[in-house]
């Protein structure tokens, strides 16, 4: 059956030589190639999920009165987008189970793709040539953000639209253009009726098919340039050491599918995420303390907390305050990250392709400043929540903002001093473990890589 | 395709293996067969026994309801179907459980059974191994056990995967069938999708031939030939297109006009700012209704307290919203020109905060500061809602009041400034 089909093809399309190379690939076996793997199996199964949510869901803020089977609500005005968001919730069989499996799995997608980028970043795999895909890397964690930030904030109960009123500020913000951007993608002052067909035509239409695309790329370029491998026996720059996609790389990557698939099944059927019902429906008038944004804007959240209110004209208009931290400092975040590649070269003043990582106690730099901006977007996450910490440890908003302020500088520097210090002790232990030949770690590396 | 294979590895071919190799494979052959069948018998066997016995409560369940036809229909409506469900239920996951303990029965059993034949095949092994034991060394130095095991153990450890697999499966199906709750179903679908999971690891981990592969990277750039060979080519084009200067010129102003197209379609979209954004919201005259479009008058409040007003006609507008307060007279610290904004201690002030307009809906009567729930700004209502503290710069906008004869508020002009959170060109 399958070998006569395969010739059907085959004398069609002259495959075998592609097939027979593409068996014979060979991938790196260490668990930490997995992350990125991970990270396409949750899109995959966000497409599933969502198809199923998208024949439910209504984009429209039409007013309707609630008559489900969710009492608490009975007879409350909302918008139809809720309505349907309910209707999912409550009515449809295993429509909770669906919406909590596609909630869960963007967060468990851009969990995974920022590890991914971690471990990117901690063991020098972006070096040449190898810049464009971490630009593509780059680019997807941008447009997963945005596209969970549209998903959440569709589904019209109260917390979302705080969200949107958010975001419609910070975009507001910009300097020049920023009422043009707020028109084009809001559709007017929010909240306003265009609003929420825009965001759902972006949610999955024009963000999904672009993050697809690129994750195409993304599997082409590495299947060009090959995996890198970890310093070892066999590892140079010249060959590549793991096992091979046919027949126990595909076994193992499609065993990883299920077992992710599995992991958010379990979540979305065991832990509650989101339960928009609790929220009520968006009232422009209803206030909602302790509301954050979803974790992966907690930082930005953070940011706009902590900064200042500095109010200032250039030429006498106005650069509003929000402008700073929810749209300036996360654009230089991510500009940083798409040039850190090169500004890497300049640093390291190293030109060549590299095909062999670097083990981060190797590059106590980049793995001192990776840490510092990690330990910086941690702080910054838990000043997104600082009214809710300072309500549970029953102390006074303003004061722990103060600290934060501190902290904020305080506790990055120490992560980065303390891992640089950690790195430079291990590089050392390393140096001595080699039979007291004492020869330097550029030298080793040189040594490894050239066997 | 071993002949070809480009890379560094050896796979013997069939022909190439030793001939006690294949002694071993076509025992193992067997083994595998005798495995799944008993695996399979056992699993059949328990699960149709459940079944049964399922069946069999379900129908005991049912003729006991029979005999009692509903006569109240509106009032079992309300009723019946919740205890069914719980009924389908808890029937449910007794399935589950029987399900679950049949799959363990059946690995037991298999297990028992395997080791049998296994046992009966080393020795076979062994007797053969005292002949040529260096071969037998060798050929166990891939994986350091023997392969029999290696076949027996991940052979069982597959089936335990499948069997959980299955069980779940038709845990999810029977609840979803029977309308039960989210949690089973989720449960369910985990189990169904990790024994799915866990058994291609399994297989890939236990049962393929694990053999670190070395291939040849090929440099990243081109060579200089491929690349000097591709660039002729490109340039006897662009020679082409330069030499038609009009044509190319046309083709880029061609393409500039699709560009606009698309631009200027974005009209539609709405995409220039409109006044709505500069809009100061109230008109000079127009009277505060509460939520329940009642006027508001001078004596609607007591010192210290407040209330959310519209102006008349926007009620539960998300721009208009306002914040009406009542404040001891000889508290209030206007500015000179906003003397006469807040007669009898009355202040009003946009509800939407400066910041990132969130709805500013709490006041702190002892401090006479309104804040913010978002991003807890504060700002002082004695002093025209300037802000004391969190990340807002800018002030409340204020709307002028004035009382009527007759004791009703009025708004004396429009807002201080256009509410909402700044923009660029706010004034
Ligand atoms: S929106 Fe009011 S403080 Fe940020």
């Amino acid at each position: 059956m399958i070998e006569s089909t395969a010739r059907f093809v085959d004398s069609r399309l002259r495959l075998s030589k592609f097939v027979r190379r593409a068996m014979n690939h060979v991938f790196p076996d260490h668990w930490s190639f997995m992350l990125g793997e991970v990270a396409l199996y949750s899109f995959v199964i966000l497409i599933i999920t969502g198809v199923y949510l998208a024949m439910f869901f209504k984009d429209t803020t039409t007013p309707v009165i609630y008559h489900g089977s969710y009492t608490p609500l009975d007879g409350v005005k909302m918008a139809a987008a809720y309505r349907s968001v309910l209707h999912i919730s409550f009515d449809v069989p295993a429509g909770l189970l669906i919406r909590q499996m596609h909630h869960w799995a963007a967060d468990i997608f851009l969990a995974a793709i920022i590890v991914h980028q971690a471990r990117i970043f901690f063991t020098a795999a972006y070096r040449k040539p190898r810049e464009l895909n971490w630009i593509v890397g780059v680019t997807l964690l941008i447009l997963a953000i945005a596209n969970g930030y549209f998903g959440y904030s569709m589904c019209g109960d109260l917390l979302s639209g705080a969200g949107m009123r958010i975001g419609y500020a910070i975009l507001l913000s910009v300097p020049v253009i920023g009422p043009w951007l707020t028109f084009i993608f809001f559709g007017g002052t929010v909240p306003v009726a265009a609003t929420l067909p825009r965001f759902f035509a972006l949610h999955i239409f024009v963000v999904p098919a672009l993050i697809a695309a690129l994750i195409g790329v993304h599997l082409l370029i590495i299947w060009r340039q090959l995996h890198t491998n970890f310093p070892g026996p066999q590892r140079t720059e010249k060959l590549i050491v793991g096992s091979r996609l046919w027949p126990s790389y595909t076994l193992k990557s499609l065993g990883l599918f299920f077992l992710v698939f599995a992991l958010i099944a379990f979540l979305g059927g065991l832990v509650q995420i989101d339960p928009v019902w609790l929220y009520g429906p968006y009232n422009p008038v209803a206030i909602l303390p302790g509301a954050q944004p979803d974790w992966y804007l907690g930082w930005v959240e953070g940011a706009m907390r902590l900064f200042p209110g500095v109010n200032f004209r250039i030429g006498g208009y106005l650069v509003p305050e929000v402008f700073w931290p929810g749209f300036f400092f996360p654009a230089m975040m991510f500009v940083l990250l798409y040039v850190w590649p090169f500004i890497e070269k300049l640093i390291s003043l190293d030109f060549r392709p590299h095909n062999v990582l670097r083990w981060p106690y190797q590059q106590p730099f980049c793995t001192a400043l990776g840490c510092a901006t990690l330990a910086f977007l941690v702080v910054l996450e838990f000043a997104g929540a600082d009214d809710v910490v300072a309500l549970a440890g029953h102390a006074h908003v303003g004061a722990l903002r103060d600290l934060l302020r501190i902290l904020v500088f305080v506790v990055p520097a120490a992560t980065g001093a303390i891992s640089y210090l950690i790195c430079l002790w291990w590089r050392r232990r390393r140096a001595s473990d080699n039979a007291g030949l004492n020869i330097g770690n550029e030298a080793m590396e040189e040594l490894t890589q050239s066997q | 395709m071993s002949e070809e294979n480009p890379n560094q590895e050896k796979r013997p071919t069939a022909d190439e293996r030793r001939p006690a190799d294949r002694t071993v494979e076509r025992d193992l052959r067997v083994a595998r067969a005798e495995s799944w069948l008993l695996f399979g018998g056992v699993l059949l066997w328990k699960a149709v026994g459940s079944l049964v016995k399922g069946i069999g409560r379900t129908a005991r369940k049912e003729s006991m309801q029979t005999p009692h036809p509903p006569v109240e229909s509106d009032f079992r409506k309300s009723e019946e179907p919740r205890s069914l469900e719980q009924e389908a239920e808890s029937q449910a996951g007794r399935l589950l459980v029987h399900g679950a303990e049949a799959s363990f029965r059946a690995a037991q059993v298999s297990v028992a059974a395997l080791d049998a034949v296994i046992e009966k095949h080393e020795q076979r092994e062994q007797g053969r191994r005292a002949g040529e034991s260096e071969r037998a060394e060798d050929r166990n130095l891939d994986q350091g056990i023997s392969p029999l095991r290696q076949e027996r153990v991940g052979t069982v450890l597959v089936a335990c995967a499948i069997a959980v697999m299955a069980a779940a499966g038709f845990g999810f199906l029977f609840i979803y069938w029977t309308g039960g709750s989210n949690m089973l179903l989720g449960g369910n679908l985990a189990l169904f999708l990790a024994g799915a999971g866990a058994a291609l690891v399994l297989w890939s981990h236990w049962l393929t031939a694990h053999k670190e592969a070395v291939a040849p990277r090929e440099p990243a750039a081109s060579s200089p030939r491929e690349s000097a060979a591709a660039a002729v080519v490109f340039r006897s084009g662009v020679e082409d297109v330069q030499r038609r200067r009009l044509l190319t010129g046309m083709g880029v102003l061609g393409t500039g006009f699709i560009a606009a197209f698309v631009v200027s379609l974005m009209k539609s979209m709405g995409f220039a700012p409109d006044t709505t954004l500069y809009s100061r919201v109230w008109q000079r005259g127009q009277r505060l209704m509460s939520l329940d479009n009642t006027p508001v008058s001078i004596n609607s409040l007591r010192p210290g307290s407040m209330m959310l007003v519209f102006p008349e006609g926007s009620i539960g507008s998300e721009k208009a919203q306002t914040v009406l307060l009542r404040v001891r007279e000889d508290l209030l610290r206007l500015p000179a020109e906003r003397k006469n904004w807040a007669p009898e201690g009355y202040l009003a002030y946009s509800r939407v905060c400066t910041h990132a307009g969130c709805a500013v809906g709490m006041y702190e009567t002892t401090t006479h500061l309104l804040m913010c729930p978002c991003h807890q700004s504060t700002f002082d209502v004695l002093n025209g809602a300037q802000p004391t503290g969190g990340p807002a710069a800018r002030p409340l906008p204020q709307l002028p009041l004035y009382a009527d004869s007759q004791g009703i508020l009025h708004a004396g002009d429009g807002f201080s400034a256009p509410p909402g959170p700044g923009f660029w060109g706010m004034p």
